[in-house]
C-alpha cells in the first residue's frame, strides 16, 4: 500500500494536523472537566435547572467553537461554513419541523421557567418529579420510578399542574357524615382533629364548609393547609384520625341507600307478620 | 429508683450513671424517654402520650414497653454518663395569646411565654438525637407564596413570672413590649424567633434571655433585640442550653419579617 500520499499530505499541513489533534483530544475533554467542575462548585449557589442549563450552553458553545477553530486551521473560512449551515438550517429545519417546535418550545420552557428540576408536577395522566429539563423534552422521574420523556411541545400546548411550586398546599377531603348528625358538631370535632395533627397547619386556618345534602349524606369540605414535604404524612394520620374520632363522638359514615314509598312519601312502608311459613312465589 | 420530683425541677438536666444493659426511663410532661446501654451502644425510644405528669418523673432502672420504635447508636466505650440538654426548637415559634391583646399607645408591658423546649441527648461527649418535649402544631409565617415553616402553641399571655407553674420542659420567655407609636397596638400572634434564644437556670424555672419588640410611630411592625445573657428574673445565671443561631444583624430589615403584630380578626 502506497502511503506516500498521505505522508505528503501530512507533510504540508502538519501545523493544522497537530493543532488541530491538540485542540480536539485536549479541548474537548478540558471542556468536559470546566462543565463538571462548574456544576459542582455552583451547586449549592444555583439552581440545579439553572446549572445544568449553563453547563449545557457552554459544552455546546465550547464545542461548536474547537470544532470552528479545526475547520479554520483546514483553510475552510468560517463565514462559508455559516452561509452553508443557514442553507442547511433551512433544509434541515423544513425536514425537521417537530424537533424545531420542541426546541423553540424548549426555550420558551425556560425562559418561562414554570417548574424547575425536583418540582413534582402533573401532565395528562403522569405525575412525577421533574428530573432533567432539555432543549427538546422534559423527563419525569414518576413515583414508581419510571422515567417519562415529554415534548416540549406538549408542555407549551397543554396545562399541567406544579404541584410544588408553593411551600404550602390544602390538601381537600370530602367528607359525607349521616343525617342523624348534628353538623355544628361535626365542625367542632374536625376543627379539633385538625388543630391536634401536628402536620397540619394551623395558620391559613383549616376550611370546613358545609356543602350541602347529597343522596345519603350531610357533606363536608374538610381542607388543611401543610406544607410540601408532609403530604403523605398528613393524609395518612389525618384519615385515620377523622375515623376515629367519628367512631368516638358517634358520628356515623353512611352508606348509599334508598328509600321505597307505598303510593304516599311520608307514610311508612307497610309491612305485615304472616304466621307461619314464608311462601316462595 | 422512682422519684417523682416536682421540687428539683432541673435534675433531669444533670449527668446520670447508666450502668451496662440498665435501662432508664424519664417522663418530662407527655414525652416519655427510654435509654438503654449496651456494650458500645446505647439505644433510645421515645414515646408522646396524653398522661402529662405534670412535672418530671425518673426511674433509673426500668422495664420498656414493648411496642416501642428503638434507634440504636453506635458510640464505642465513651463512659456511662447519660445527659439531657434543653435546647430551644429548631424553628421559629409563633405564639398565640388566647385571647387578642390590645396595648394603649406609651404604654410598656412584659409578657412572659414558656416555650416548650427541644432535648438533646448526650452518651459521653457524644450527642446523639434531638427530640421534642412536646409536639406542637406547624404553622406558617407569612404568605401562601413565601413564609417560613413555625411552631405554634397557645398563651395566656401571662404578666407575671409568678402566674407560670415551674415546668421541667419549659423555658419561660419574657418578651418585652413597648408601644410608641401614637395609636393602640392591636396583636393576636408574635413570631418568636426561638433558635436565637438560650437557656439559662433560674432557681424555679428554666428562662431565655429578654426578648425587647417597640413599636414606633408610623412603623406597621415592631423593631426587635434579642438580648444576650439570662434575665433579671429568678435569679436566672448558669446557661443550660446555647443558641442554635446568632441574631442576624440587620435587625432593621429582619424586624419586617421577625414580627406580625395584626390587628385582631373579627
Amino acid at each position: 500500500m502506497d502511503f506516500s500520499f498521505i505522508i505528503g499530505w501530512y507533510e504540508k499541513h502538519s501545523l493544522a494536523v497537530n493543532q488541530s489533534l491538540i485542540a480536539l483530544l485536549l479541548g474537548l475533554p478540558l471542556l468536559r472537566f470546566f462543565c463538571h467542575w462548574l456544576s459542582k462548585n455552583l451547586g449549592k449557589r444555583l439552581s440545579a435547572q439553572s446549572v445544568m442549563l449553563l453547563t449545557t450552553g457552554i459544552n455546546y458553545t465550547g464545542t461548536v467553537l474547537v470544532v470552528m477553530f479545526v475547520l479554520w486551521e483546514f483553510g475552510l473560512n468560517p463565514a462559508t461554513l455559516l452561509g452553508a449551515a443557514g442553507i442547511a438550517g433551512v433544509a434541515i429545519g423544513f425536514a425537521s419541523q417537530t424537533s424545531l417546535s420542541n426546541l423553540i418550545s424548549g426555550i420558551f420552557l425556560i425562559w418561562e421557567r414554570p417548574f424547575q428540576i425536583g418540582d413534582v408536577i402533573e401532565v395528562d395522566a403522569h405525575f412525577g418529579f421533574v428530573h432533567s429539563i432539555d432543549l427538546l423534552s422534559v423527563t419525569l422521574r414518576t413515583f414508581d420510578n419510571k422515567l417519562v420523556r415529554i415534548p416540549n411541545e406538549i408542555l407549551i400546548k397543554s396545562t399541567f399542574i406544579n404541584r410544588t411550586r408553593f411551600p404550602i398546599r390544602k390538601l381537600d377531603l370530602k367528607i359525607g357524615v349521616s343525617y342523624d348528625s348534628d353538623p355544628a358538631k361535626v365542625v367542632r370535632v374536625l376543627k379539633e382533629i385538625a388543630s391536634k395533627n401536628p402536620y397540619s397547619l394551623d395558620e391559613p386556618a383549616p376550611l370546613i364548609i358545609f356543602s350541602g345534602f347529597g343522596d345519603s349524606s350531610l357533606d363536608f369540605v374538610f381542607g388543611v393547609w401543610f406544607a410540601n414535604p408532609d403530604e403523605l404524612k398528613l393524609r395518612n394520620s389525618i384519615l385515620q384520625e377523622v375515623k376515629e374520632r367519628f367512631d368516638k363522638e358517634g358520628i356515623g359514615f353512611p352508606f348509599p341507600s334508598r328509600s321505597l314509598y307505598p303510593g304516599s312519601p311520608s307514610a311508612p312502608f307497610p309491612v305485615q307478620i304472616v304466621e307461619g311459613k314464608p311462601q316462595a312465589n | 429508683m422512682d422519684s417523682d420530683s416536682k421540687k428539683d425541677i432541673f435534675r433531669v438536666w444533670r449527668p446520670f450513671q447508666l450502668g451496662e444493659g440498665k435501662m432508664f426511663h424519664c417522663q418530662l410532661s407527655s414525652l416519655h424517654l427510654w435509654v438503654v446501654r449496651n456494650e458500645g451502644e446505647w439505644r433510645i425510644a421515645l414515646d408522646h402520650r396524653d398522661d402529662d405528669c405534670g412535672g418530671i418523673r425518673i426511674i433509673e432502672d426500668a422495664e420498656a414497653p414493648e411496642s416501642l420504635d428503638w434507634r440504636r447508636f453506635i458510640v464505642g466505650d465513651d463512659g456511662n454518663a447519660l445527659q439531657l440538654q434543653p435546647l430551644m426548637p429548631d424553628r421559629p415559634v409563633i405564639v398565640r395569646p388566647e385571647e387578642p391583646i390590645t396595648m394603649v399607645s406609651g404604654r410598656k408591658t412584659t409578657f412572659f411565654v414558656g416555650v416548650p423546649v427541644f432535648i438533646r441527648v448526650f452518651a459521653g461527649k457524644n450527642a446523639l438525637c434531638e427530640l421534642p418535649s412536646e409536639i406542637m402544631s406547624n404553622s406558617w409565617f407569612g404568605t401562601p407564596i413565601q413564609g417560613e415553616l413555625c411552631y405554634s402553641f397557645h398563651t395566656k399571655g401571662r404578666r407575671s413570672a409568678q402566674q407560670l407553674s415551674p415546668q421541667s420542659n419549659r423555658a419561660v420567655c419574657p418578651i418585652e413590649i413597648r408601644n410608641e407609636s401614637g395609636q393602640d397596638l392591636n396583636f393576636e400572634r408574635i413570631c418568636l424567633r426561638a433558635p436565637y434564644l438560650s437557656i439559662y437556670q433560674g432557681i424555679e424555672r428554666l428562662w431565655n434571655g429578654m426578648v425587647r419588640v417597640t413599636r414606633h410611630r408610623e412603623q406597621r411592625l415592631g423593631d426587635i433585640e434579642y438580648v444576650e445573657g439570662p434575665p433579671s428574673f429568678d435569679g436566672a445565671s448558669s446557661r443550660l442550653g446555647t443558641q442554635r443561631e446568632a441574631p442576624e444583624k440587620s435587625i432593621l430589615f429582619k424586624t419586617f419579617d421577625n414580627f406580625n403584630l395584626n390587628l385582631p380578626r373579627l
